[in-house]
């Protein structure tokens, strides 16, 4: 979106969550996917830039063992600072790590001379008892960020739950590209039936445009028709396709 | 005993990272490039995919970059998406008229007053039906957990051998939720300090790197040169936590 017409949205709009709303429904992605990815974002560069030696986090986040897979791997490409961020909450997390290992392994034996009261339970359950994991080492809270990511994209689709009631918004959101399956299905969940039938209708509508585009291009792969140029929407609606069913790529 | 297993192994521990998460991409992404080689037409995968509604967005994601990076273009990932998206519409077309039902009947005066003394009816969404919801989890998942499962089992039969031993001391250890499951599978006592010892090696190894690429941060110390392993001791550590990355992201 240009620069003046992003202007123009946030001068009409008095409610800036409608004015980025209003911006999110002209790009090209589902809206929340969009949304949501950005406040992610937004929350991990902020965090990385004055949050890591910040004492109540670094504690919940060892109480999640650091971060989720996903998130993990996103904080570390979002250093921008030579590592040293992700090296300060690495080298906590492994320490803590090493503590706990060296703890079981001091305790084991003992442990393990007790341990005929799982045998026990086991043979009473006529299944073999599963033998310990060190449970120190496994995340006792969720994911710091995917907390942020959860409460983030709430909010977004309550916003546009809210927004959807108003005649204008109605219209931007049948002209976008509309919302991935996932974010779809949680907003029937909570929206009135007359809202939900409306985005049922859109949403087919334009899976049915998704679907003839897909069409077009596998018959474009055809022998006989491979001299039929294929449109820019007929090449790329087979990742459209992959975004509406599982959202945008995180 | 030597057999194929272990030599998957054996390779395994030759390459950067925990072993099974190494293993399991590989069996992931083999999975992913056959479906596209040869299957993409087949009615049984053809059905599997659909009910899932294809497959989950960190591997229908991998199945896009695959086959971009395998044949430059998307004619198999479109072909199986085709089936999905026609149960797409089956699915709302469904929902739609279930929900003009829901509200026809909303407005008449008799269902009100039953509404308003049942008051849960009063409220209820209609059922979201199948191209609307999935009615299988993910295909690649699926299989991935099950080889997942066989390959701790496979580990943690095989690490009471020496030479298995071995290799695996020379390796990048097991990722720590690895490390855990695979426990989980071990009775004996001396296989299962064996393995928690290799693994606080490790950690400990990575501990004095990340000292020491955070220590030579500081001005005082910046012309001290940094070596390979205080260099990509940073990744090493969310490698160690959270397991390899799959997939190039």
């Amino acid at each position: 979106m240009n620069a003046s017409l992003r202007v123009a949205t946030l001068l009409t709009e008095s409610d800036p969550n409608a004015a980025q709303m209003a911006q999110a429904l002209r790009a090209d992605a589902c809206p929340i996917c969009a949304l949501t990815a950005a406040s992610t974002q937004r929350f991990i560069d902020g965090f990385l830039y004055e949050s890591v030696n910040d004492a109540t986090l670094r504690e919940e986040l060892a109480r999640a063992q650091g971060f989720c897979y996903r998130h993990a791997w996103q904080v570390l490409d979002a250093d921008r600072y030579g590592g040293v961020g992700v090296t300060i909450l690495y080298l906590d997390f492994t320490t803590r790590a090493i503590e706990a290992l060296r703890a079981h392994l001091r305790y084991a034996p003992i442990v393990q001379r007790l341990s005929w009261w799982r045998r026990a339970l086991g043979f009473l359950r006529r299944r073999a008892a599963p033998h310990a994991r060190i449970t120190a080492l496994e995340p006792r809270a969720l994911c710091l960020v995917c907390r942020v990511e959860r409460e983030a994209e709430a909010g977004y689709l309550a916003d546009l739950a809210r927004l959807l009631a108003r005649a204008d918004f109605r219209a931007r959101y049948t002209e976008s590209r509309g919302m991935c399956l996932p974010h779809l299905r949680q907003m029937f969940a909570s929206v009135d039936a007359e809202t939900r039938l409306f985005l049922a209708e859109t949403t087919r509508t334009k899976i049915a445009t998704l679907l003839h585009h897909i069409q077009e291009y596998n018959r474009k792969h055809i022998w006989d028709f491979r001299a039929e140029p294929k449109l820019p929407e007929e090449q790329d609606a087979w990742i459209r396709a992959i975004a509406f069913q599982v959202g945008e790529k995180k | 005993m030597l057999d194929f297993a272990a030599l998957w192994f054996k390779d395994a521990f030759q390459h950067q990272g925990c072993p099974i998460c190494y293993l399991r991409a590989r069996d992931d992404a083999r999975y992913i490039f056959t479906i596209l080689y040869e299957y993409v037409t087949d009615g049984g995968v053809r059905a599997t995919f659909v009910n899932s509604l294809g497959y989950c967005s960190e591997h229908a994601w991998a199945q896009q970059r695959t086959e971009v990076e395998r044949w430059g273009d998307g004619l198999g990932t479109a072909t199986m998406y085709e089936s999905v998206l026609a149960q797409n519409l089956d699915g709302l077309d469904e929902f739609i008229r279930a929900t003009r039902r829901a509200m026809a009947r909303e407005r008449s005066p008799i269902w009100r007053g039953i509404a308003r003394v049942v008051r849960r009816l009063g409220r209820a969404t209609p059922a979201l039906p199948f191209g609307v919801v999935p009615r299988a989890p993910c295909r690649v998942c699926e299989l991935g957990a099950q080889g997942e499962r066989a390959l701790l089992e496979t580990f943690a039969q095989k690490i009471g051998w020496d030479e298995f031993r071995a290799w695996y001391r020379a390796s990048d250890g097991l990722c720590l939720p690895h490390l855990n499951a695979t426990l989980e599978r071990i009775a004996d006592a001396d296989a299962r300090r064996f393995v928690i010892e290799v693994t606080l090696e490790k950690l400990e190894a990575n501990a004095v790197a990340l000292r020491e690429y955070w220590r030579k941060h500081d001005y005082r110390f910046q012309d001290e040169p940094i070596t390979d392993a205080e260099r990509q001791a940073w990744r090493r550590a969310v490698e160690q936590f959270v397991g390899n990355r799959r997939w190039t992201q």
